[in-house]
């Protein structure tokens, strides 16, 4: 399994967020996309998840079993479900539901398991994430493109969630997380860094990523001003 | 006087009313929680030209009304879904929009046709008076929404609760059309027995009511037919006993159901 990225270019009109990102995972890598906001790091995620159309260079996969978690849900909590039922709707993603993991295994992977009975409405926004994240895993993806996972979960959470896609990594998945805090990227294979109006992209290969220099996103912008 | 309740004609609206009360709660409950209420009113109102103009046509034949506010009832929910991106307007606001226009449309036809279209009926249903035709379509429509929800239910749910997860997915695209074609049908079907201006009681009322009763989705669907069973029933026993039109009794339980239900039920 694989995921390609060649000669990417992202961005609205004609303005270029950025342009000749080259990547490649395989199976059971790690990608941080790093930046600050408005880079294009969500534009980018909903490239490769098939949601927005590159302007340029191709996105090959080679698996369709593909899950994306935006950064901000549109969710109507109001609807009384619980959190198993609502994870269990995450199989309507595959055509054959005998390839689904159970709901239960699921929630229990994401470690909300004794929230089962509770209904949505009643979660904080870290286990939301998490219930949301337990629906994406019921397919069974082979590759999740994460939009700022972390941004509503407090440091035990988060940390929770990354020890969560260490175990996923190590089923042979491959997790693509954009991240704000780059406290966060430790541990991950590779790294793209979006830089904003400069249109600078970044690549770095896995025995690189300790040496890793983040840009100071609030320097970028006087800079640039 | 039991016998004066239960004649032929109101064992026929009981059949009919039973069946329109199955179908409709469900849909009404998915109704409400899209926070469509309005758009049951809409498509309610959105018949009214088409069934004026099939009344007038059909020399006032039920076969004409329901085939007259069928097309009209589908063409609405077409056209406003196509103008709505173009006219930059929230659903809520171009369906408004398109039931005034139908209301309005609907009673320069009424107006035109004279005493070929019998307006009031139209308006405020007749369920009291209904032909084999009438009957049979609430049975039809009755049998097609539930088997129908239940072919959709978890799509539907899942676009309900999140428009965006699986957003490009047919199965959910399919679910929200075929939503939408169940919610034109029941509505032609209701319309003859309560009328344009009520059958959206019969919709969003039981929902209403089940919501303070909590519990999950499923089972608000399950209490709301309930509540729209016994609504049905109350209404057309106290509208023979009183002898007026049993559809505005009909509603007004359900009214007085989910008012009191609120109180009742202060925790929801």
């Amino acid at each position: 399994m694989e995921l390609v990225i060649e000669n990417l270019a992202i961005g609205f009109g004609e303005t270029n967020l950025f342009a000749g990102l080259d990547a490649n995972l395989k199976s059971g890598e790690s990608l941080a996309v790093l930046g600050c906001n408005g880079t294009g790091k969500s534009t980018f995620l909903r490239a490769l998840a098939g949601l927005n159309t590159a302007k340029q260079g191709r996105i090959l996969v080679s698996s369709n079993r593909l899950c994306f978690l935006p950064q901000t849900f549109e969710i109507n909590k109001e609807i009384p479900i619980s959190v198993i039922d609502f994870v269990e709707l995450g199989t309507l993603a595959l055509e054959n539901t005998k390839e689904a993991v159970q709901a239960t295994t699921a929630l229990a992977l994401v470690g909300i398991a004794p929230l089962a009975k509770k209904l949505i409405g009643q979660l904080s926004a870290g286990q939301f994430v998490k219930a949301c994240l337990a629906r994406n895993l019921v397919s069974n993806p082979d590759i999740l493109i994460l939009d700022e996972p972390f941004a509503s979960l407090d440091a035990t959470s988060a940390q929770e969630i990354l020890q969560l896609l260490e175990n996923l990594k190590a089923l042979g998945k491959i997790i693509v997380v954009s991240i704000h805090d780059e406290r966060l990227s430790i541990g991950f294979d590779h790294f793209v860094t979006l830089s904003g109006s400069q249109a600078k992209w970044e690549y770095k290969k896995p025995t690189h990523k300790h040496e890793c220099e983040l840009h100071d996103c609030k320097a970028e912008i006087e800079q640039a001003a | 006087m039991i016998d004066a309740i239960f004649d032929a004609q109101t064992g026929r609206a009981l059949v009919s009313g039973l069946f329109l009360a199955i179908a409709t709660a469900p849909i009404g409950v998915f109704l409400l929680v899209r926070r469509l209420a309005l758009v049951g009113d809409a498509l309610g109102h959105a018949v009214l030209p088409g069934a004026t103009l099939g009344a007038l046509l059909s020399g006032g034949a039920s076969w004409g009304i329901s085939f007259g506010a069928a097309i009209t009832g589908s063409a609405l929910f077409g056209f406003a879904a196509s103008v709505q991106k173009r006219m930059k307007l929230q659903e809520d606001a171009v369906f408004a929009l398109f039931y005034l226009g139908s209301l309005s449309l609907g009673l320069i036809i009424a107006d035109i046709g004279g005493a070929q279209v019998d307006l009031e009926d139209i308006l405020f249903g007749n369920i009291l008076n209904l032909d084999n035709f009438t009957v049979f379509l609430s049975v039809f429509a009755g049998i097609i929404s539930l088997g129908g929800m239940a072919y959709i239910y978890k799509p539907l749910l899942l676009s309900s609760i999140d428009k965006n997860f699986l957003e490009n997915s047919p199965k959910i695209k399919n679910a929200n059309g075929i939503f939408y074609v169940l919610l034109a049908l029941v509505s032609v079907a209701a319309f003859q027995s309560l009328g344009t201006l009520l059958s959206v009681g019969i919709f969003i009322g039981p929902a209403i009511c089940a919501k303070y009763w909590g519990g999950e989705i499923k089972r608000q669907m399950l209490t709301s037919v309930f509540f729209s069973i016994g609504a049905m029933i109350l209404g057309l026993v106290f509208g023979r006993i009183l002898e007026i039109n049993p559809a505005p009794l009909v509603v007004l339980v359900l009214v007085i159901c989910a008012i009191a239900s609120a109180f009742i039920r202060r925790e929801f």
